[in-house]
């Protein structure tokens, strides 16, 4: 038992240090083709703001808000730097703050608003703030959208000034505080305070009768997740250098359900679900690039395949196997005793 | 200051609208309170309809029966998704999967019909033309008409949902699913029932839409999300709430333009219901 | 004193009137029947008392405190535990990470402190964790502490929501038909458990239940509600004998006796 245990964790920590490798090694490998590092900052961008959507699905609350969050961050991290005068990483940290502060506000009152009717509300929220930036000419460019949000400055490490004009360097940037964001994520799911998230999200009226503060998790909950929800947009922001408030924009209302499949493809159980689902799809997506018009229809087909075939998602499928195989040793156990009269 | 005949054009536009609304809010809310899914993908089917509508009337059908036909053919396709996707599987979350299912659904739709409609806006020929004379006004007959058919389809589906056996059954089966059940109605049947009626006006306000606005690809997404607002305006399950609800939001789309512009047009409605939300989180004539 | 009171509690439901004007007095250490008809109020009672419904009107004292206004952590942490009518557990947790859960108020930290704490430390906590073991001993779910807690029989699940509750060591214990269900086993061992309970720490004890048998062997004392209201109250056996309560039972649900 612990033998296996011990093998797993080993596989873990195996797959983990690959990974980094790679991601590490990756502007190289790719000889840094500008196009494909352009695709791969954004999905590190990405899988922060997926992973913090669902770390709302931890409290057993679907956000279908937080594009919102995201353009909260967007916005402030390219006023700040734009008009604030303010360097890239204090605008980092504050456009992070300024989503989760909003976050704060809101959630007392909404998350009161329970199941289907939060996701409407988040919904409607975070429509709101999109047509607000979009009439909010003077300071936001409106529907002509924000040009020219500066890249971070350079710093100087052991002497060499690295630059982050370029996708190459900025892919690094990126990818770093992804990770510093997702660990601190991780942490707090694996931390004392999960116990009290899965009290309530496997029974809140429980949770409650039994002395555990449920609105009061529940928002902060919603704070952190608000809060990289809101780095993600700042990262975005000095990437693109411009935004756009459009329908069609990453702040719409599409996108917002777009991350809602991201999570679920990859599964919405597992930590590692955001980065599988959001890879997975994006490379679907680059290579289905030729058929443009026929994209959305691989995506959606791919959500709803997996909706009703893997419910744990693409990370679930080697314990949908293990199950299988479980189930058919048990099967083939029972057989010759003539057995299987339970179930 | 504005003119008379424009302030009576916005009424009457934002009525039309708001009774769209209404009947985009019928299907959401059956559909919410019957199987308990968020169907994301109804202003897709909305869409849908309005579009065998336009290629019917192409075909030298009169829009009438095409109107007709298209409902009939939205219902059908609303009891095969039901059985198909919207079945529920045990084990898993219904809202969620619901959620992720009809996402799904719009992509795979909206996409078919990029492909096969193309991006070029259409227009469905006009119920009726000309205009009459409202206190020295002039008002679109066709808007009238379209209000018109929108009030006898809610009067028809009122008197089902209170009149016939089956309506009661859905009626009961939204209230309580586990004790309808026991009593012997099958919800799977309340479902399809649920699915079909919804899908057929969104058929119907489709088509009215197509018929005095334009046909578009994309031109479901606005009303799902206005019917959504509408619900909850006015409360889930409940049709006198729809009604006031999608008359309210109807005349804010219709009159704030007119008043304040495209930007307050736009935001205050979402302000409205978020605030209603928080403050009564049930609707306007919702009850605990 | 006594421990828990309310004065002319009220709830409504739309017009309807589940509780009202309910004035009741629980004194320390005693375990306090509450019978009547379906739709007496009984559960909504309950639900008043731990605060899952706010009250219409009226007040609730706990220890001199009026608490009407608290929310129903506040209520748990005053020592305030429900055990539910439906079988309510932490479906992806253990038998023994549910008590752990229950056990919260001992390890006590709010959202905000806990947000700078590391790794689950509760399971290292070796005082809660035998506090634990010793409550599942209690009950008899000893050997079944690492089962999945809803794979239990519906028996051993109740009398796991009863660990629970008592995992925050409570002052009140409310009980919502605890013996709904049982065989006549299981009965006997919950009815066993609740009076070894009272006896032993002097847990004070509202038990709400339809099984009138059971609740004259239980409890020294019993009150009677009818349409929200208290009909009568006194031992069960005068409860039971009155002609009023005959009727009311009469008139709603003639199999109880």
């Amino acid at each position: 038992m612990s033998e296996t245990k011990r093998g797993r964790t080993v596989a873990k920590a195996a797959a983990v240090v690959v990974l980094v490798v790679v991601v590490f090694l990756m502007p190289n490998i790719l000889s840094g083709n500008k196009y494909w590092l352009t695709i791969l900052t954004l999905l590190a961008i990405n899988v922060l703001l997926v992973s913090s959507l669902r770390s709302v699905i931890l409290i057993n609350e679907i956000s279908l808000g937080h594009v919102g969050f995201a353009l909260i961050g967007a916005y402030a991290q390219a006023l700040l730097m734009m008009k604030g005068g303010l360097t890239f990483w204090p605008s980092l940290i504050l456009s992070g703050l300024l989503a989760a502060a909003v976050a704060s506000l809101l959630g007392h009152p909404f998350l009161k608003v329970r199941g289907i009717y939060f996701s409407i509300l988040t919904l409607l929220t975070a429509e709101t703030f999109r047509l607000v930036v979009y009439y909010w000419t003077g300071l936001t460019g409106g529907s002509l959208g924000l040009v020219g949000v500066p890249s971070p400055e350079p710093v100087t490490l052991f002497g060499r000034t690295v630059e982050f004009n370029t996708v190459n360097t900025y892919y690094y940037l990126a990818v770093g505080v992804v990770v510093i964001a997702l660990l601190i994520l991780y942490h707090f799911e694996r931390a004392y305070i999960n116990f009290q998230w899965r009290a309530i999200r496997d029974d809140s009226m429980l949770a409650g009768a039994l002395g555990i503060n449920v609105v009061g998790f529940k928002m902060v909950n919603f704070t952190i997740s608000a809060f990289m929800a809101g780095i993600s947009g700042g990262l975005f922001a000095a990437f693109q250098h411009n935004l756009s408030p459009d329908t069609t924009s990453r702040f719409g209302v599409t996108m917002s359900i777009y991350l809602l499949v991201y999570m679920v493809v990859g599964g919405q159980t597992r930590f590692i679900g955001p980065l599988i689902g959001t890879a997975v799809l994006t490379l679907v997506a680059e290579a289905t690039r030729s058929i443009a018009e026929y994209q959305p229809m691989v995506t959606g087909s791919i959500a709803i395949l997996v909706m009703i075939f893997l419910p744990m998602g693409l990370a679930g499928i080697p314990a949908q196997i293990q199950t299988w195989l479980r189930k058919r040793r048990l099967r083939s156990a029972e057989a010759p005793v003539g057995g299987g009269t339970e179930r | 200051m504005k003119s008379f005949d424009v302030w009576m054009q916005a009424i009457v536009n934002g009525i039309a609208l708001g009774w769209l609304y209404v009947l985009m809010a019928m299907g959401l809310t059956l559909m919410l309170s019957i199987m308990g899914i968020l169907q994301l993908a109804h202003g897709e089917i909305y869409m849908m309809g309005a579009f065998l509508v336009y290629y019917l009337t192409r075909r030298e059908i009169g829009i009438y029966p095409a109107i007709v036909v298209s409902m009939a053919a939205m219902a059908v396709l609303g009891v095969i998704l039901e059985r198909v996707l919207f079945r529920p599987r045990p084990g898993r979350d219904v809202a969620l999967t619901s959620i992720v299912i009809s996402t799904g659904l719009t992509l795979i739709l909206s996409s078919a019909a990029v492909v096969g409609f193309g991006l070029y806006t259409k227009s469905l020929p006009p119920l009726i033309s000309g205009s009459f004379d409202l206190f020295g006004a002039g008002v679109p007959k066709d808007r009238i008409l379209a209000i018109g058919f929108s009030v006898v389809a809610l009067i028809l589906l009122y008197t089902f949902l209170k009149r016939t056996r089956l309506g009661l059954a859905m009626v009961a089966s939204a209230q309580n699913r586990e004790g309808s059940f026991l009593k012997g109605i099958n919800p799977n049947h309340m479902s399809m029932a649920a699915m079909a009626i919804g899908c057929a006006l969104a058929a119907l306000a489709g088509a009215l839409a197509g018929s005095i606005l334009q046909l578009h690809p994309y031109m479901g997404s606005l009303p799902m999300i206005n019917g959504l607002v509408t619900i909850v305006l006015g409360g889930l399950g409940s049709i006198p709430g729809a009604v006031i609800g999608g008359m309210i939001l109807g005349l804010l789309n219709g009159i704030l333009p007119v008043m304040f512009g495209a930007a307050a047009a736009s935001v205050a409605p979402l302000v409205i219901v978020i605030l209603v939300l928080l403050f009564r989180p049930k609707g306007i004539l919702g009850h605990e | 004193m006594a421990l828990l009171e309310t004065h002319a509690l009220s709830k409504n439901f739309g017009g309807l009137a589940a509780v009202s004007d309910l004035d009741l007095a629980v004194d320390e250490g005693e375990i306090l029947g509450l019978i009547g008809p379906n739709g007496a109020g009984k559960s909504t009672f309950l639900n008043l008392i731990d605060g899952t419904l706010r009250a219409s009107g009226g007040h609730i004292v706990f220890r001199g405190r009026d608490i009407t206004r608290y929310s129903p952590h506040r209520r748990a942490g005053l020592g305030i535990a429900r055990v539910f009518q439906r079988n309510a557990l932490f479906r992806s947790m253990t038998v023994l990470e549910n008590v752990l859960a229950g056990s919260f108020l001992h390890t006590d930290h709010g959202p905000f402190s806990v947000l700078v704490r590391s790794l689950d430390h509760v399971r290292k906590d070796r005082e809660v964790m035998a506090r634990c073991m010793d409550l599942l001993t209690f009950v008899g779910l000893q050997d079944k502490s690492h089962m999945m807690a809803t794979s239990l029989p519906h028996g051993s699940q109740r009398e796991l929501c009863v660990a629970v509750a008592l995992a925050s060591d409570p002052a009140v214990l409310l009980l919502d038909e605890p013996l709904t269900g049982m065989n006549a086993e299981e009965t006997a061992s919950m009815i066993e458990i609740i009076k070894t309970l009272n006896r032993e720490k002097g847990t004070t004890t509202i038990v709400v239940e339809h099984n009138v048998k059971a609740v004259l062997g239980l409890c020294a004392r019993a009150v009677v509600l009818n349409y929200g209201q208290k009909l009568i109250e006194g031992t069960p056996r005068e409860c039971v004998a009155d002609p009023a309560v005959i009727e009311a039972y009469l008139g709603a649900d003639a199999d109880v006796f």
